[in-house]
Order: C-alpha cells, then structure tokens, then sequence
C-alpha cells in the first residue's frame, strides 16, 4: 500500500526540469487560435453579429443567462452608448492581440483567460456553429491558465527576468491523464455500433457532403474491396481504445504516437477538418513526444 | 505553503478527471440510447441517471460551459449521423427559376464548415418529431436562412428553400449500382 502511494506520489509529483512541452503548447496553440480566428474573419458579421444570417435573439434561445456570449457583451457595451460596430472592432483586435501574447508568452496566464472569455462568448452565441475544435480551443486555454508556460521561449526568458519556477508535473500528468480518456471513449464509443464493426461508418463517414471536396479522392474501389473498411474502422477503434496502454510504455510510445498522429492527418485529407485535426496533434505532442530526446515524460 | 498548494493541486486534478469522466459517460450513453432506442422509451442504466443528474449540477454545469470540458469525445460513434443538404431555388417575378444554389453564399472556407455544422440540427426534425416547439424553431431558422438568402436578390423574386436528407447507399447498396438519394424533408418558401 505505501509503495503504491509512494509511486502516484513520485508520478504526480516528481519536479520535472524540462518545460519545453508547455512552451511548444503555448505557441502552438497562440498561432492555431489566430488562425482559427483570422479564417473566419470575412464572415464573422454573418455568423456572430446581432443581425447576420441567423439574428442572436433566435441563436439565443436556450442559452442560460448565466453564460457569456458576445450578443450579450454587444448589449452590455450599447447601454453606454457604444455600437455594435465599434464593439466588434474591439471584439477582434482583442483577440488577435491576446492570441499574439500567448505567442510571444507575454503574461500567458492573463491572456489565455481574457482570451477564454472571448473565445467561449463568441461560441455560446452562436452554438450552432461550433464544432469540436471549439471545445478543444476551449481547454486548450484552460490548461493555459492552470499551467505557467512562460519558462522557456518566452519574451520573460528574453528579458531575463528573475523567474520563479513552480513544479508543473501535476498537471502535466493531469493533461496526459485527459487525453487518455479522451481517446479511449473515442474509441468505445465507436465499438458500441455495429456500424465500426463491419466498416459501413467509415464509408459512410468518407462519403458525407462535407467530406472529400478538397482532393476528391476516389474511393469507390473501397466498396469492392470492403475488407479495407473493415479493417481501417477496426484500426481506428484499437488506436484509440489502446492508446492509454500503448502511449504509457516507452517501448510502444513513438510507434503508438506516429499512429495517432498518422490518423489525424488522414482525417484532416479526408473530412478536410483540418484545424481539428491540428489541435488534437498539438494536444498529442505535447503530451507524449519526448522534447528533450529522453524517455522519460 | 507547500503542503496547501499540494492539497490545491490534488484537488484540482480530482476535479478535472472527474469532469472529464463524467462528460464521457454521460455522453456515451446519450451516443447509446439515441442509436439503439431512438424515439423508445428505456429504463436507463443507474449509472446513466446518476451521470445525467451530476452533469446539469450547476457547478459543474458553469465549469464545463466556461472551459469547453462539456464535450463528449466519441467522435463518430456510435454511429456516423446522417447529413443534409439545403438547396435554395431563386424564382424571378414572373415565376421562372433563375438560380438553383446548394449552400449560403458565404466568403470563407472555415464560414462554410461552421454553418454547415447547423445542419446536425435537422436530425431532431427526423427523430423528434414529437417535439413541435423544437421543430417549430427549426422552421424559424430555415426562415432566416431563407431570408438571408433573399437579401442578394429583387425583392419581388421568390426563394424557395427545400431541405433534403442526404442518403448514401450501404456498401452491398453501392456494389449494386445504387447511388446516392436526396430524401426531400421539407420545403420551405419566401
């Protein structure tokens, strides 16, 4: 019993000099945000203002009034007589300007938090339009915010400021922790349908309107050939379901790593969701890739 | 000092984990029932009880809405969802059908695959078809999209916007030479 206390004790506890990883995230995940941003840009008035396609009194329907989202702070900032042009202006060059902070790791904390606040309002306020890089945005910023990740290749570090330096071994295990759960429900969420297991979901999933129209892959030789299917929808459910064995021991580690990652490029080919696929790489390297060519995490 | 900020950061890491849990189980069963007993009534599981009633507890309900922690990770399961497709047809004064468009018109790429992410919406119409406060909500937002739609053209033109269900045939359906079907859900005009 005591050495299996001393061994979660040194796993969670033992003080980790290498910030390299946290670093990586933080600049990561600044220029992914900026991207993410700046691609919708041109039609941020239609998706996100009070009067684009959908009005944000009807996009507003079921949000609880104890979220945040960006019709509410247009409302807010109008009693004071500011429009919403002017709102929205601020609204963008806020969060270009925060995301550039996380970048550079100028007071990353604060602007991971100011930025969650902007990137959660402008989510909620139009819910309807977010998808799963929105949520992994989301605790991306979170872990920001709970992490100091100013140690190295920072603009602190360039100034040479006298930084004190925390353990942040905790939450790393914590952050390595949630992406194995995330992957292991991800996959027995899949082997609980049918559909995963005789391959008719990645054919479907290859084939629907918004997937392939960037290469247009011709993938009618699949259907002749269904073993493939069978065989990619399986593989798909053993590297996830396996990835919290698999990623944890330093003989299998690179090799399960590359497989993750290798399936996430083939989701960004062929759904086209390429920022997704992104984020969950970033989430992947930052994790389990070895930055400092050690084995241990 | 030291011995608070441990007790903090154990705390934390508890309460994250199990936030994370909670929305995984509670978001596989949902993935569950909703595959295998769609529009059934079912005794669910305890544990599927417990993890619904956890999950709308207020705390955690503002913590996961704030952090993004909220989501499910199941990733196309259990089942891949079926998709659709609007298609908006322009009429001119006289009644003739000038335009036939299959998306909104809208100037970016990353636009297009948000707005598209509306269209996970319309699966309610076809599993929920009790629900006529909810449908009646979907038939506003095809309004306003219809609407929006309009905005490009003279106001004495007509749009009519129609949504289908995007049908692709199974494998053995394909390996017969069936292609794929656009299942007309509802038409809607302006």
């Amino acid at each position: 019993m005591k050495l299996t206390l001393k061994k979660i004790n040194t796993f969670f506890f033992k003080e980790n000099t290498n910030f390299e990883w946290i670093s990586f995230f933080r600049i990561a995940i600044g220029f992914l945000l900026l991207l993410h941003f700046i691609s919708v840009l041109p039609d941020f008035n239609s998706l996100f203002s009070t009067n684009g396609i959908i009005p944000s009194d009807i996009l507003d329907t079921f949000i609880p009034n104890n979220i945040i989202t960006f019709p509410k702070i247009i409302t807010f900032f109008s009693s004071f007589g500011i429009s919403e042009i002017i709102t929205t202006l601020l609204f963008k060059i806020f969060y270009v300007a925060f995301s550039v902070c996380l970048i550079i790791g100028f007071s990353p904390r604060v602007s991971a938090t100011f930025l969650l606040v902007l990137q959660i309002s402008l989510v909620k306020g139009s819910s309807f339009y977010a998808y799963g890089v929105d949520y992994f945005s989301s605790m991306s910023l979170f872990y920001l915010i709970l992490i100091p990740s100013h140690y190295k290749y920072s603009i602190y570090t360039y100034l040479k400021r006298n930084i004190q330096i925390s353990n942040i071994t905790p939450y790393k295990r914590l952050f390595q922790l949630h992406l194995c759960i995330a992957y292991f429900f991800s996959g027995f969420d899949k082997v609980l349908g049918f559909n995963w297991w005789n391959g008719e979901s990645i054919w479907k999933a290859i084939n629907l309107p918004f997937a392939n129209n960037d290469f247009n892959f011709n993938f009618s030789f699949l259907a002749h050939h269904s073993i493939l299917l069978i065989i990619i929808g399986w593989a798909t459910i053993i590297i996830e379901m396996l990835y919290p064995i698999f990623i944890w021991i330093p003989k299998t580690r690179k090799t399960w790593l590359y497989l993750t990652i290798s399936m996430h490029l083939g989701i960004a080919l062929i759904l086209n969701l390429y920022i997704f696929s992104a984020i969950m790489i970033i989430w992947n390297l930052t994790n389990f890739y070895t930055f400092d060519n050690k084995q241990t995490l | 000092m030291i011995k608070l900020r441990k007790t903090i950061q154990i705390f934390i890491i508890v309460f994250v984990l199990f936030s994370v849990f909670l929305s995984s189980i509670k978001l596989t069963f949902d993935g569950y029932y909703g595959f295998y007993y769609e529009n059934q009534k079912v005794n669910r599981t305890t544990l599927s009880n417990i993890s619904d009633y956890l999950y709308d507890l207020k705390p955690i309900f503002l913590f996961r809405s704030y952090t993004g922690f909220e989501t499910g990770y199941g990733f196309f399961g259990p089942n891949v969802s079926s998709d659709f497709i609007t298609v908006f047809k322009v009429y001119d004064e006289k009644g003739k059908l000038i335009k036939l468009l299959d998306k909104v018109n809208l100037k970016s790429k990353e636009g297009t695959i948000r707005f598209t992410t509306l269209n996970s919406l319309f699966l309610e119409k076809l599993t929920d078809k009790e629900n006529k406060k909810f449908n009646q909500y979907l038939d506003i937002i095809v309004n306003q999209i219809t609407k929006y739609v309009g905005k490009d053209y003279p106001k004495n033109y007509k749009i009519e916007t129609e949504l289908y269900l995007f049908d692709y045939p199974t494998i053995v359906d394909f390996n017969k030479g069936v292609d794929k079907k656009l299942i007309l859900i509802k038409k809607y005009s302006l």
